[in-house]
């Protein structure tokens, strides 16, 4: 590409050779200081070169075999206006069960002005309602709404996952790449309020919480959290809660999809405890993300910075009284809000949506990409599966030791006897569809295996997956697996991934 | 001659609400792309039955041209689609560019670029002229 300046119909030209190149910093090089960027797929346009070049960068990062062809370029100097095509793949999102990517297609008008030699006004108009033609799914009313309902749907919600009898948002309109980059660089805001307390509530609360999961809660103290296990009496997982202390005599297991407030209260109903079992109305919402602090300082009443990790805190969040607590599942800082009650949930989403907007908060899903890049699994990586917290790699999270707990005899058995099977990585060769059911492992030792989830890593640029195999699996060693699109070879590796 | 005029033309035609007179403007076969009315129409016929339903779903639409650069054969603009429609309480602005080509005098293509994502379909179901109004101004 030649040196600035650049008259308009030139800088056109290059703009859209270097995006075809996924050249994101000629890309950059193009705009003035403080240039505009206006695409219908953002959600507001961005202003400046640095922040042109930041959004640039993501949305090459998450298309491939991309073609723009300008059919007509009309002007030069300082303004000129083109009508064209542009045809792109996405990565990592899936149009069709079998693997075939969702495609950005479109037809287009752009419009340059030009300042000092560089772009300092980009315009494109086009029509988003073909890229992403379904408004969200369908939804019954046998599934319950999440506290936050209007301000996901409001945010553009387009597809739920049913968890806890509670619709839970997965993916809003946004692209996985745009996703990625909005929680590994800024801040992001989930709505999880489908992620359902089980609060013990009385004097032998702990004792209780120290019945139904597998770790020592001898030194809990109020303002602790612990990542936890609730094991069944075969001592295979139900569930992977984080346990919340916020107050004495009270415990929150913050679970995933399970029924665990039902379990808990049948357990408790055979022990004679002075506690009561039941489900609240607290809905968490996550913010997460390296500026999720800078977002939450001025806004809770207490100094968040101080708090641990693994540690929660009573407080008020733009006068809205809640437990705050330094956990999440992005494998980074973050933070879970859970406002008390749930009726003051949309007023707190809306005070975060605003003190988010000059850091770029998005509103999105649970991104999967990360956690598996992570490591971070849950509920849904160990459901299904008779897995045991050995198998899954939480062997330090079993004190068989700490007095009886639900599945005791059973894992004390697993640790003696030795685990069947472990949980390892697995990078992937090649393409992958959309894992819907657990993939089967070929082996010709017939060793049992299963990938249990898979994901394009953006960090590593390739699909990774997180599976349970047999113990005999070695490190870097290369298997096969069967998916619905054929077969595909892994080398195992460690989790996390990076 | 400028191709400014038909555009011009085109968007007084709308502004007022004069099916006909915005039908005249297009040749037999031009072809009209507004994305809010969700399909490609064809013809006289189809392109008025196209504005009818617009005018019909809308107390009031107005195309504003901004901006615009041309060459011998095409126009390119940038402006806006101002409108009020029957079921919603506030108007909408929305951005849009537009591409028009003229073949003998009259427009041969007339496509209008916009994000109709956020405003949802005007129309629903197929824009079907009446078989015996050709011209697309019953």
């Amino acid at each position: 590409m030649s040196p600035a300046p650049w008259d308009a119909g030139t800088a056109l030209r290059a703009y859209c050779e270097a995006f075809a190149r996924r050249a994101p910093e000629e890309l950059g090089e193009l705009f003035d200081q403080d240039a505009v960027l206006d695409l219908p797929l953002l959600d507001r346009p961005v202003v400046g070169r640095r922040a042109i070049l930041e959004e640039l960068r993501t949305a090459v990062r998450g298309l491939r075999n991309i073609e723009v062809n300008l059919a007509h370029v009309i002007g030069s100097g300082a303004e000129a206006f083109a009508e064209g095509t542009f045809r792109a793949e996405h990565i990592g999102m899936h149009a069709q069960v079998d693997g075939s990517p969702a495609r950005l297609d479109f037809r287009f008008v752009v419009v340059v002005l030009m300042r000092g030699g560089r772009v300092s006004r980009w315009s494109e108009y086009f029509d988003t309602k073909p890229l992403k033609p379904r408004e969200r799914q369908h939804l019954y009313p046998i599934s319950r709404r999440s506290a936050y309902w209007e301000g996901s749907v409001r945010a553009g919600v387009s597809e739920f996952m049913v968890y806890n009898h509670m619709y839970m948002p997965l993916a809003y309109h946004h692209s996985a790449a745009e996703e990625y980059a909005a929680l590994t660089e800024r801040v992001t805001m989930w709505d999880v309020g489908a992620e359902r307390q089980t609060e013990l509530r009385g004097p032998d609360a702990v004792e209780l919480a120290g019945f139904l999961t597998t770790r020592n809660l001898a030194q809990l103290k109020v303002g602790d959290c612990k990542y936890t296990l609730a094991c069944d009496p075969d001592g295979e997982i139900i569930c992977d809660p984080v346990l919340l202390h916020p107050w004495p005599e009270v415990v929150w297991l913050s679970h995933g999809d399970a029924d665990l407030t039902l379990w808990a209260a049948g357990v408790a109903l055979g022990r004679e405890l002075r506690v009561r079992v039941s489900e609240p109305r607290v809905s968490p919402i996550q913010v997460q993300g390296p500026k999720s602090l800078e977002m939450l300082r001025g806004l809770v009443e207490s100094d968040l910075g101080v708090l641990g990790f693994y540690k929660c805190m009573v407080t008020r969040i733009a006068g809205i009284e809640a437990v705050v607590s330094r956990t999440g599942w992005s494998g980074g800082l973050g933070y879970e809000l859970f406002p008390l009650p749930d009726q003051n949930a949309m007023a707190l989403w809306n005070e975060l949506l605003e003190a988010g907007q000059a850091l770029g908060l998005m509103v999105t899903g649970p991104n999967v990409n990360r956690a598996v890049e992570k490591g971070v699994t849950d509920t849904a990586y160990h459901s299904n599966s008779h897995m045991n917290p050995y198998e899954a790699g939480h062997g330090r999270l079993v004190d068989l030791d700490k007095g009886n707990f639900v599945g005791r005899e059973a894992l004390r058995k697993v640790h003696a006897d030795g685990a069947r099977r472990k949980t390892v990585g697995l990078l992937v060769e090649g393409e992958l569809p959309q894992l819907e059911w657990y993939w089967p492992l070929i082996d010709a030792r017939d060793r049992p295996g299963e990938i249990r989830w898979a994901v394009h890593s953006f960090a590593l640029d390739r699909n990774i997956a997180i599976a349970v195999v047999d113990t005999g699996v070695e490190i870097g060693e290369i298997v096969r697996f069967r998916h619905q699109g054929g077969v595909s070879r892994a080398i195992v590796t460690q989790v996390p991934f990076v | 001659m400028s191709l400014k005029i038909h555009l011009d033309d085109y968007c007084r035609a709308f502004n007022r609400r004069e099916r006909r007179a915005a039908v005249a403007l297009f040749c037999d076969r031009a072809l009209f792309e507004f994305p809010l009315l969700g399909q490609r129409l064809v013809g006289k016929a189809e392109i008025g039955a196209g504005l009818g339903r617009i005018f019909d779903v809308t107390e009031s639409a107005a195309l504003h041209v901004l901006a615009h650069k041309e060459s011998s054969r095409l126009i390119l603009a940038e402006g806006r689609l101002e409108a009020k429609l029957h079921r919603d309480s506030e108007p909408v602005c929305i951005p849009l560019a537009m591409a028009l080509e003229t073949c003998d005098g009259q427009i041969a293509r007339l496509s209008s670029y916009l994000d109709a994502r956020a405003h949802r379909l005007w129309s629903d179901g197929l824009l079907c002229a009446p078989a015996n109004d050709p011209e697309g101004a019953a």
